[in-house]
This record gives C-alpha cells, sequence and structure tokens, in this order.
C-alpha cells in the first residue's frame, strides 16, 4: 500500500516535470497531461525518510498581500535593503507566468522562496561544502564557512540565494534576538526554518498565511498533509527541466 | 642568481618603478576592499561576477600552454623548443600565482580562505582550483629555477626536472577543464555548459601563450640580449597560428551548432554575447582581431619578422583574453538583456585587477632578465 502511494505520489509529483516539458515542446495543452505517461519520473527510485516540502495554493493568495514575506524576513534577520543591485530576499513575490512557465494561466503575483532541490546546483558549485543538503532535505548554508565566492548564487537557476554585499546589521531596524544575524561577504536564502522546526514549530511564512495558502510536510510520508494535496491536485515546480527535483510546489 | 635581477640599465629601473607603482595601486585598492567589502566594485545582484572572476578562464589556460613548450623543450631530446624552456616555465608559474591572487581578490570572506583547501568539497569542480595551482605553481618554479640555474653554471639540467614536468602534465590540462567544469554546473547558462568549452580554452591558451612568449622572446632579444634562434620564434609563431585556428573553428563549430540545431536557449545566450548586450563591440573586436591576427601569422614571410610576429602574438593574446575570459565570464552569466546594463568595473576594482597585472608583469620581467643573463654568462665563459 504504502508502496502504491508513493508512486501515485511520484506519478502526481512528476506532472510538473511533465507539465514543464511538455510546455517548452508546445505539445501539451492543458487537459493533455493527465494522460501521459511519467516513465521519465518513475525511473527515478522512491526515497524514504524526511523530505520538507511545501505547497502554495496560489489561488488562495490574494494580490498585494506579503504577510509570509514580512514575517519572513522579520523572523530570520533579513536585511531591508531597496536598491535592485544590493537587494537580500529569503521569500518574495513574482509574476507567476515567469516563475512557473507558460503552463501557469495567471500573471498574477505568487510567492517564491528557496526550492530546497533534491539535485541542488548551488550545492554542486560550493567548494567548501558551505551550502549543502541536510538528510530531512533541506539545503541550508554553514555562514560561519562559507568564502563568498558566489558559484552557489550564480549556480541557483531560480536566483534564490542572496549575497550581503554590505554590512546587514546596518540595515536591520528592528532585530530578532532568536536568529542570528550575518555578516558581510556571506550568501544567505531560506532556511525552511530549520531553526522553527527543531522547536516543533511551524515555519513562519506558513504560520503567517491568514489565508491558509501554504503547506509544509514530509513529501516521503504519503500520510501528510501536503502529500494529500500533491495527490488531488495538478501541481506546478519551477522550471523541473532543469533536473534539480524541487520540493516546492504551486496550485495554480 | 637574484642580483643579476637588481642590476640593470636605465630603462629597466623605470619600467619596473613604473610596474612597482601600479602594483601599489592594486595593494591601496586591496586595503579598501578589506575595510569595505564589494561596495567599492561594480559588483551585485545583476553581476554576480565581475573583472576578478573573468581573468580566471584565460589564465588557467595560459597556465596549462605553458606545458605546449615546456614539456618537449624539457623532454625531447635538441628540441627546437629547448631555449624557450625556462620562459615557459616562468610563463605558468606566473599565470598560476595570478589566478590564485585573483581568486583571493574574488571572495567575500577573505580571512577564511584557508577553508578552500581545509573544508574541500571534492563533489564541486571548484574545490580542485586552488590545490591544483599551487600544486602547478611550486612545480613550475622550480622547473623555471633549476633550468637557469644550469645554463647559467653551463651544465646539463638536473634530471629530475623530467619527473617535475611529468606531474606537471596532469595538473596543467586538468586547470582548464576544472575551470570549464566550474562553469558547466551553472545550469541554464548556455555560453558554459558546452562541452567543447574546455577544449576551446586549452587551444585558445595555447595560441595566446605562444603570443606571449613571443613578445617575451623578442623583447628579451632587443634589450636583454637573450637569444632564442630565429627558426625557435617562427615555429613558436606557427604554433600560436595553428592554434588560433583550432580556437576559432571551435568556437564556430559551437555557435554552428546552435543555430543549425535552433536551439534557442544557444542562440539566446549567443544573442547576448555578440547582439543586444553592452559587450557585443567588445565580443566582436575579439573575433575580428583574432581571426585577424591568426590569419596573418599563417604568412611565413610575417612569421620571419620579430617585430611582426611578436605584434601579432599580442594581438592574438589580446583577442583571447577577451573572448575566454572577460566576455565570457561578464556575458555568459547574464539572464537576460535587461541585466546587462548592471555592470561597469568600478575604480578601485580597476586598480586591484591592474595591480595583479602589473606585479606579474614585473615578476616575468625579473625572471626574464635574470634568463637572460643566465644565458650571456654562459656565452662568456
Ligand atoms: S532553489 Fe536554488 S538555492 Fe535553493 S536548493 Fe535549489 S538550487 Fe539551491
Ligand atoms: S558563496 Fe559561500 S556557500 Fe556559496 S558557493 Fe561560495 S563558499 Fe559556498
Ligand atoms: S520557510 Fe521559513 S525561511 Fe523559508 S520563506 Fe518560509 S519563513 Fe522564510
Amino acid at each position: 500500500m504504502m508502496k502504491n502511494d508513493r508512486r501515485e505520489f511520484i506519478r502526481k509529483a512528476g506532472m510538473g516535470l511533465l507539465a514543464g516539458m511538455g510546455a517548452a515542446s508546445g505539445l501539451l495543452t492543458g487537459g493533455g497531461f493527465e494522460r501521459t505517461t511519467s516513465a521519465a519520473w518513475a525511473a527515478v527510485p522512491g526515497e524514504e525518510g524526511l523530505r520538507w516540502g511545501m505547497l502554495f495554493d496560489t489561488r488562495r493568495c490574494p494580490e498585494g498581500c506579503t504577510l509570509c514575506i514580512e514575517s519572513c524576513h522579520h523572523t530570520h534577520n533579513v536585511p531591508d535593503i531597496a536598491s535592485l543591485e544590493g537587494k537580500i530576499e529569503w521569500m518574495h513575490k513574482e509574476n507567476g507566468r515567469e516563475l512557473l512557465g507558460s503552463l501557469c494561466a495567471s500573471t498574477a503575483a505568487v510567492p517564491a522562496l528557496c526550492n530546497h532541490c533534491a539535485e541542488p546546483s548551488c550545492a554542486r558549485a560550493c567548494p567548501t561544502g558551505s551550502i549543502f543538503r541536510r538528510t530531512d532535505g533541506i539545503v541550508a548554508i554553514d555562514y560561519h564557512r562559507c568564502v563568498g565566492c558566489r558559484s552557489c548564487m550564480q549556480s541557483c537557476p531560480y536566483g534564490e540565494v542572496s549575497f550581503n554585499w554590505s554590512d546587514p546589521r546596518a540595515a536591520l531596524k528592528n532585530p530578532t534576538v532568536e536568529y542570528p544575524t550575518r555578516q558581510r561577504g556571506v550568501v544567505e536564502k531560506c532556511n525552511f526554518c530549520s531553526d522553527r522546526l527543531v522547536r516543533g514549530k511551524k515555519p513562519s511564512c506558513v504560520e503567517a498565511c491568514p489565508e491558509g495558502a501554504i503547506s509544509f510536510g514530509n513529501l516521503n510520508d504519503p500520510s501528510s498533509e501536503i502529500r494529500r494535496l500533491l495527490e488531488s491536485s495538478e501541481t506546478l515546480q519551477r522550471k523541473p527541466e532543469l533536473g534539480t527535483r524541487p520540493s516546492v510546489f504551486y496550485i495554480i | 642568481m637574484i642580483e643579476q635581477a637588481l642590476k640593470g640599465r636605465r630603462n629597466y629601473r623605470i619600467w619596473s618603478l613604473a610596474l612597482l607603482v601600479v602594483a601599489a595601486g592594486g595593494v591601496y585598492a586591496s586595503a579598501l576592499q578589506s575595510a569595505d567589502g564589494f561596495v567599492h566594485t561594480g559588483m551585485g545582484n545583476n553581476a554576480i561576477w565581475g573583472l576578478y572572476h573573468a581573468q580566471l578562464p584565460f589564465l588557467a589556460s595560459i597556465a596549462a600552454a605553458s606545458l605546449a613548450i615546456l614539456v618537449p623543450g624539457t623532454l625531447q631530446k635538441h628540441s627546437f623548443l629547448a631555449s624557450l624552456a625556462p620562459l615557459a616555465a616562468f610563463l605558468g608559474a606566473t599565470a598560476s600565482a595570478m589566478s590564485l591572487f585573483f581568486i583571493a581578490a574574488d571572495l567575500g570572506m577573505q580571512r577564511r580562505i584557508l577553508t578552500l583547501l581545509l573544508n574541500p568539497s571534492p563533489g564541486a569542480p571548484a574545490s580542485w582550483q586552488v590545490p591544483l595551482l599551487l600544486l602547478f605553481l611550486a612545480l613550475t618554479l622550480t622547473v623555471g629555477w633549476a633550468q637557469v640555474g644550469a645554463m647559467r653554471k653551463g651544465v646539463k639540467p638536473p634530471v629530475w626536472i623530467r619527473s617535475a614536468v611529468m606531474v606537471a602534465i596532469p595538473a596543467g590540462i586538468a586547470l582548464p577543464v576544472i575551470s570549464a567544469f566550474t562553469l558547466a554546473v551553472v545550469p541554464g547558462s548556455e555560453l558554459w555548459t558546452s562541452a567543447l568549452l574546455a577544449p576551446r580554452l586549452m587551444a585558445s591558451g595555447v595560441a595566446a601563450g605562444a603570443g606571449i612568449m613571443l613578445l617575451m622572446a623578442v623583447t628579451a632579444e632587443q634589450l636583454a640580449g637573450f637569444k632564442a634562434g630565429e627558426e625557435t620564434l617562427e615555429r613558436l609563431a606557427a604554433v600560436g597560428a595553428w592554434a588560433g585556428l583550432v580556437f576559432l573553428a571551435l568556437t564556430g563549430l559551437d555557435a554552428a551548432t546552435a543555430m543549425l540545431g535552433n536551439m534557442t536557449a544557444d542562440t539566446a545566450a549567443l544573442a547576448l554575447l555578440y547582439g543586444n548586450s553592452p559587450f557585443a563591440v567588445v565580443s566582436w573586436f575579439a573575433l575580428f582581431s583574432g581571426t585577424l591576427s591568426t590569419g596573418l601569422l599563417l604568412v611565413p614571410s610575417l612569421r620571419r619578422s620579430f617585430i611582426a610576429a611578436a605584434s601579432l602574438g599580442s594581438l592574438l593574446a589580446l583577442s583571447v583574453w577577451l573572448q575566454s575570459g572577460l566576455t565570457l565570464i561578464l556575458a555568459g552569466q547574464l539572464k537576460d538583456a535587461s541585466a546587462a546594463a548592471g555592470y561597469a568595473p568600478a575604480v578601485p576594482e580597476l586598480l586591484l585587477t591592474a595591480g595583479i597585472w602589473a606585479g606579474a608583469v614585473l615578476l616575468m620581467t625579473v625572471l626574464l632578465k635574470i634568463t637572460a643573463s643566465a644565458q650571456l654568462e654562459r656565452e662568456g665563459l
């Protein structure tokens, strides 16, 4: 049973991939991808254990709302830098079409963050292993080891790594004591709230969303809420064709 | 041996002093950067890497190219390149040292530089860069030094040189390959993910390396009485021309495949390189000057004129520096045309870059002078 569930889940999860490829080839249209087989995806063996994932139901995400972003940035002492060249973001909202490709019918802004990829290209680029994938699927950064070479930033195809071009502490108005601040010269990004998970709390953005639009849970557990949603809905991932296997999904 | 570097004519002293001043500017800019970070550079979210990183693929290819002269010059008996072998070794050493300086300049956390050696992540190509550069630097410097020492004493170079060169071969070849691989891990960057990038870097390195060595040998000949021999220089120019041809062919093949296959992502990257980005002018100039210098170096009569060969060689080296370094990195990292306006190097960044180059030219001048005077001394015996 468990095995079947996983298959089913993998099949559903694979739709994002197929949808992405379909969109790129221009062959598949809306209803087409229910009928496609997911052989390419199913060839990847199922995984045991924990893999944290997130799902946004963008139908519930109102235009103009930025509560999740504000909560995240406050919780994690993300500096508020206005200039585009120096900006630091763990979470942001972008045009859905640009984020998810032509399969996304809407151009309304949808939230984006690090995808905690199962095959993270950022980690493959880091010469010091300072950005790495943990056994629970979270892609984490060791701020004390990072040498600031920005290879990870260059390699993340989603632009989800930010670099501290200037001193971030100078741009913090109201720092949170529970989470460390960073220094100039290192990179940072969403940590999937690993700091809160160890304390048994849900991610800050999930808690802050008044619409309940964000689900968070173990992608490898067939009974988790996120799995139920993935199995009952059509979902998209960002650039699945690159093979990074993102752990963040979107219902449009 | 060192005292040879300090003695000299007036021109030599003025030249060295000028280089020292530029290098001092680099030291000043470096201090500024240590204090305030990258705020004094043009880098930012739209230009993640800048002038510093843009030197790395070029320098890696030059380091590897020194093997093209060093290997036959030391391992083959009666090689026509033997007289150039010490120069090649010193060129390899200088290029590796420069790479290390540029890597250091590009770190946001310079005081953690040892982390690159202490905490490598072997799955990441970038981890191999610093250890390999250090190894190659040590090997080429030792080999060059031992050769000049032997030349000065008028004896055969020690036998262990051959083993050192053997070890240097895989290390040197790995440098441009690793350099290409550090770029290949970036998904969706079509200028960087081509399998032809590594061979292209190698060929371009041999072309530029030959060009630089031509300039060095001819300068040393005119000013310090160094003698490489007419035939040797002509053959060196031929090496540069053929390598230039291979480089241009590989560049053309890459572009032709992208266009014939209508690979939209690849052609979009090419459009950024040659079309709608501020780098287009530089790219076209580099392509034109590379084709011109390669073509003219294929003419035997031009190869035989020292001045023509040295000037064409320098032009070829300039073209390669622009193509395998500057535009490869700066245009290669662009996501779209709107990001292209993002980068213009700032003054301290230019000073630091020029400073590292000046330091390297100074080092090469000194090594060249030592080599030339060692040769003169031997002849005087
Ligand atoms: S989204 Fe980017 S930063 Fe996050 S894991 Fe994937 S490649 Fe790394
Ligand atoms: S910036 Fe830091 S985390 Fe990113 S690749 Fe370099 S050392 Fe690794
Ligand atoms: S999971 Fe945590 S760190 Fe990531 S965006 Fe949400 S609040 Fe921020």
